[in-house]
Formats: structure tokens, C-alpha cells, sequence
């Protein structure tokens, strides 16, 4: 995970020295950016940086037509133009297998021999996620929710800010834009909150989503030899490991825009704790929900409103589809997504009578069991999203059922689960916050304390040298 | 129909979509209310469009930051 690697860290220490004693001026505080983070990614990915060039350029260059124009069909025609292009690059990277098995798939049922060869392509670094920042801009420019962008440096320094560059927050221009066309000042508290939230997003990715995942791992790999007692252990753990995770990212990635004086859109506010899986989807990967909701949910349900709630049935599992298959090129991720737009168009059409239930409760009783459905719905579901195909997940639901004694998967150990259970117990006390261990309020003696702590728990884990990708860097 | 009309039944029908009972303002956005998400703001629109008989355009309703832009929206309509 290169947020802990040597070469990661005396690049952040260089990049952070030299960006504050710079003179205090937008454009060159935005010139040096674009450049670090054009280092950063040089370093990651070399072969994929004139992809990056490309579609931000285009970004930049192009859009602005969309607004130029008053004609609503050549708008149309512009905007349309735009979405081809970015998707071009998207489908090519990692959609052209998926969809040339889907041919191949199709000719064989008409007795055809297969035409599509599978070829080797690897997955630009951050494209799924750099993609739908510039199309969201393109899209914002059709809506005239934004105004077009001239400040060349402070829509690239957006465009590429390193922190972000690989598995977001997917960014909004509306969001980031303004932030960059402005001089960035020194803030020693903004300076601490950032080193916080990155420590604990260290922690929460190295000691408890990469300890749980050694045997999520394991009875993933062999799930067709494994009793139910070690299938729920994967499950569960997999549920657990995902979010500390995808948030432990975030938390980097977020408080690694603060050390730059730059704030990140909030990817996560706590969804464990919601009630409802619509609630969920409003907690977890907040800036692609949110996107997706903008440019393909509203769209769709607008187009649709005279069917009022099964128009938004329909706009939400059209919806939840395609953000399953954003996050990869397989009928699992398709199936999941389906799958959540379904139970999202229940939960609409029946809230009403959720309603009448909830009246006939005390309310602590009917959030609490609420939140531990969902929890298991959203849990029984990424079994899903984890699995390799769609009949590994079928097996995997049928040896729920199956006989056999209790199992402990190798590298399972309850603590790891009494972790992980006691951070989101924090996380719940904590959860009027940005992010769970947010302590600028708690005197510093207790602050100095916890960073000591986190930090000797994750240089002192087995983990912290050899920790696993990051979950969304596949996505 | 005059401007206080406008914000009188549009509150009235932001109050019975939502289940609001906290008072109303123009500045009142969907950041502030739990029960006006994305699944729900469909239902608000398709109510007022049926109750100021109007129809509203994507464009507009993308705009829409709070009540007093859609007020707006309805005096445009209106006029």
C-alpha cells in the first residue's frame, strides 16, 4: 500500500516543505501541485499519464462549449459528444473483455464461432474515478450548475491533486474548483486534523481491515470445502474488512488534502448505523452515490415521474446497476447493484407502511432492529460483490445452510472482531464528527496519547510492510 | 398568482411530502431535511407540478438549491 511505503513518505515530506514556503499565490501554489501530483503518478503509473493529460485536456478545452452554445440541441449534441468520449476510455480499459465475452457468449448460442480474442489490458490508475469527475463537469456545464472554468492551473491542480488521483473522493468542480482558485494559508489546526485523520485511516486499513481480511481471504479461496460456521466468519468479516478499508482510504486520502490546505468531499459517514440500505447509500461512498444519483438517477426518475414511485423504481435500479458495474467488469458487480436498486424502489414504495410500523414502536427498538437488518442484508449482499462469480455466490448461500462443526479460518482470531466492534462502538459516540477519531475539541494530552497509541499498533503490526492493496484500487 | 400564494401552498406541499413540522424557510435545502433525499425529491416535484400545474424542465430542477429557488422557478411559470 504505497500510503505507508519510504518512497511515498519522503515524497510527501519534499512536496509539503516545498509547497508552504512558496510565496502565498494561487497560481503558483496550483503549478507546483499539478507538477507533484504529476510526479506522484509518474511514479505509479508512467504508461497511463498521457491518458491522464488527455481526458483532463479535453475536459478543459471542450466542455466550455456546451455552456457557450444556446441552442438546446447543439448542447445535446456537445454534451453527448463529451460522454462518448470519456466513456470510450472507460469501456477500452475495462469494459472491452467483459463485453466481447458478452459476443462471444451470444454468437455460441447461434452455433457461431467466437470473434472477440480477450487481450491483456491493465487498468489505468484512478480512471474510473478521474473519468466521472470530468464527465460530472462536462454534465454540470449542460445543467449550467457551474460556470466554465478558465483558471487553467486550478482546474488541473483539481483535475490531478494527488491525494485523490488513484481511489478519490470523486470530486465535483462545483466543489474543488473555488477552493484551488483561491490562496491556500497555513493552518496549523487544519494541519493537525489532516495528520489525525490520516493516522487513523493507517490504522483502520493496516491493523483492522488487513487483519480481517488474511481469513476473509482464506474462506473466499476455499469456500467449497468450508462449513457454514467459517462462511458466516467470511462474510461478516468481509462486511467489516471493506468498510475499515474503504474508509481507511478515504480518511488518508482526505486528511492528506488538508496537509495542502485543500478539503476533500466526506466519503463515509458512518453507514453502519443506518437503517434503512437508502440510508446506507447516503453514508457510504458518498461521492460516487452522490454522483451517480446526479447524473443518472435524477435524470431518469424525472424522465419517468408521471409513473411517480415505480418511475423512481426504475430510475434506481438503472441506477444501482450501473454503479455495480462501474466498480468492475463482471456479472457479480451487475447482480449486486441490480440488486441494491431493487431493495432501494421496496424501500420507496413501502415507506409508508414502514411508517405505520415505526409509529407502533418506541423508537430506540425499531432503529436498533432496523440497523441490524440492514446491516445483514448489506452484508448477505456483498457476498455478492466479493465473489469471483455468480455461482461461487450461489454456493456460498447454499453452505450457509450446510451441516458441519464450527471452523476457525487460519488468522481468524475474535480479537481482530472485538477491534473492529469497539472502533465502530467509538464511531457511534463519535458519529456528529467529520470521521470517527476527529479529537480537535479533546485536550492535547489525550490526543498525543491515541496518536501514540495508533502509531505504535500499526508500525508494530505484522501488517504495516506488507499490507495489501487498497480494496478500491481494483475499482 | 402572487408571490405569497406561491410560497404558501409550495410550503404546504413540502410540508405534507416531508412530514415537516420544524418551520419553513426559503433557505431550507435537502441538507437539512432527512426525508428529502434523491428518491424523494421526484415525489416533491411530480406533487408540485400537479398542484401549480406547471412543468418543470431537468435544467431547472437541476438548479434547484433550495425552497427559494424553486419559488422562483414557480413565479417564472406563473407569470
Amino acid at each position: 500500500m504505497f500510503f505507508t511505503s519510504n518512497y511515498f513518505l519522503i515524497y510527501l515530506l519534499v512536496s509539503f516543505c516545498i509547497y508552504w514556503v512558496l510565496p502565498k499565490k494561487a497560481l503558483i501554489q496550483n503549478l507546483f501541485l499539478v507538477f507533484a501530483s504529476y510526479v506522484f503518478y509518474c511514479y505509479y503509473a508512467l504508461n497511463y499519464v498521457l491518458l491522464l493529460l488527455l481526458i483532463t485536456h479535453f475536459s478543459f478545452f471542450y466542455s466550455p462549449l456546451i455552456a457557450k452554445v444556446q441552442s438546446e440541441t447543439k448542447k445535446k449534441w456537445l454534451l453527448a459528444f463529451a460522454i462518448v468520449v470519456y466513456l470510450s476510455f472507460l469501456v477500452y480499459f475495462k469494459y472491452l473483455n467483459f463485453f466481447g465475452g458478452i459476443w462471444n457468449d451470444l454468437l455460441a448460442l447461434s452455433g457461431a464461432q467466437p470473434m472477440y480474442h480477450l487481450i491483456h489490458l491493465a487498468l489505468p490508475l484512478g480512471i474510473s474515478f478521474y473519468t466521472l469527475h470530468m464527465m460530472g463537469y462536462s454534465i454540470d456545464l449542460y445543467y449550467d450548475t457551474v460556470d466554465p472554468v478558465t483558471d487553467y492551473p486550478a482546474f488541473m491542480a483539481g483535475a490531478v491533486f494527488f491525494p485523490a488521483i488513484s481511489s478519490g473522493p470523486i470530486e465535483r468542480a462545483g466543489h474543488i474548483v473555488p477552493q484551488f482558485e483561491k490562496p491556500r494559508a497555513f493552518s496549523i489546526k487544519l494541519l493537525e486534523d489532516g495528520v489525525n485523520q490520516v493516522l487513523y485511516g493507517i490504522f483502520k486499513k493496516v491493523v483492522i481491515a488487513d487483519s480481517i481480511g488474511t481469513f476473509v481471504d482464506y474462506v473466499y479461496a476455499r469456500y467449497a470445502t468450508m462449513p457454514a460456521s467459517a462462511i458466516v466468519i467470511g462474510i461478516v468479516g468481509y462486511s467489516i474488512q471493506l468498510y475499515f478499508d474503504f474508509s481507511g482510504y478515504s480518511d488518508i486520502a482526505i486528511g492528506l488534502g488538508k496537509f495542502f490546505g485543500i478539503r476533500l468531499f466526506t466519503n463515509f459517514k458512518y453507514p453502519y448505523f443506518a437503517t434503512s440500505i437508502s440510508a446506507v447509500w447516503r453514508r457510504w461512498h458518498i461521492s460516487l452515490t452522490t454522483w451517480i444519483l446526479t447524473y443518472i438517477f435524477n435524470p431518469i426518475s424525472f424522465a419517468y415521474r408521471k409513473k411517480k414511485k415505480f418511475g423512481i423504481f426504475y430510475a434506481a435500479v438503472i441506477a444501482f446497476l450501473l454503479s455495480g458495474l462501474w466498480h468492475g467488469a463482471n456479472w457479480t458487480f451487475v447482480v449486486w447493484g441490480a440488486l441494491h436498486g431493487c431493495i432501494i424502489g421496496y424501500e420507496l414504495i413501502t415507506v409508508n407502511a414502514r411508517s405505520k410500523i415505526a409509529g407502533k414502536m418506541p423508537a430506540r427498538l425499531y432503529n436498533t432492529v432496523s440497523a441490524v437488518l440492514t446491516f445483514i442484508v448489506w452484508t448477505l449482499i456483498l457476498v455478492i460483490f466479493r465473489a469471483d462469480t455468480l455461482s461461487q455466490a450461489a454456493d456460498m448461500y447454499r453452505s450457509l445452510f450446510s451441516a458441519g462443526g464450527l471452523f476457525s479460518p487460519p488468522g481468524f482470531s475474535v480479537m481482530f472482531l472485538i477491534l473492529a466492534a469497539g472502533f465502530l462502538i467509538i464511531e457511534w459516540f463519535m458519529r456528529e464528527k467529520e470521521y470517527g477519531l476527529q479529537m480537535a475539541s479533546f485536550p492535547i494530552y489525550i490526543r498525543l496519547a491515541v496518536y501514540t497509541i495508533l502509531i505504535v499498533c500499526f508500525v508494530t503490526s505484522d501488517n504495516f510492510y506488507h499490507s495489501k492493496a487498497f480494496l478500491y484500487f481494483n475499482y | 398568482m402572487e408571490e405569497t400564494e406561491i410560497r404558501n401552498l409550495l410550503f404546504e406541499i413540502f410540508r405534507n411530502t416531508f412530514d415537516y413540522t420544524l418551520p419553513v424557510t426559503d433557505d431550507l435545502s435537502a441538507e437539512k431535511v432527512e426525508k428529502w433525499t434523491s428518491f424523494t425529491h421526484t415525489i416533491f416535484i411530480v406533487e408540485i407540478e400537479t398542484r401549480f400545474g406547471i412543468t418543470l424542465s431537468l435544467r431547472e430542477v437541476a438548479r434547484f438549491r433550495n425552497l427559494g429557488d424553486i419559488v422562483e422557478a414557480i413565479k417564472k411559470h406563473k407569470a
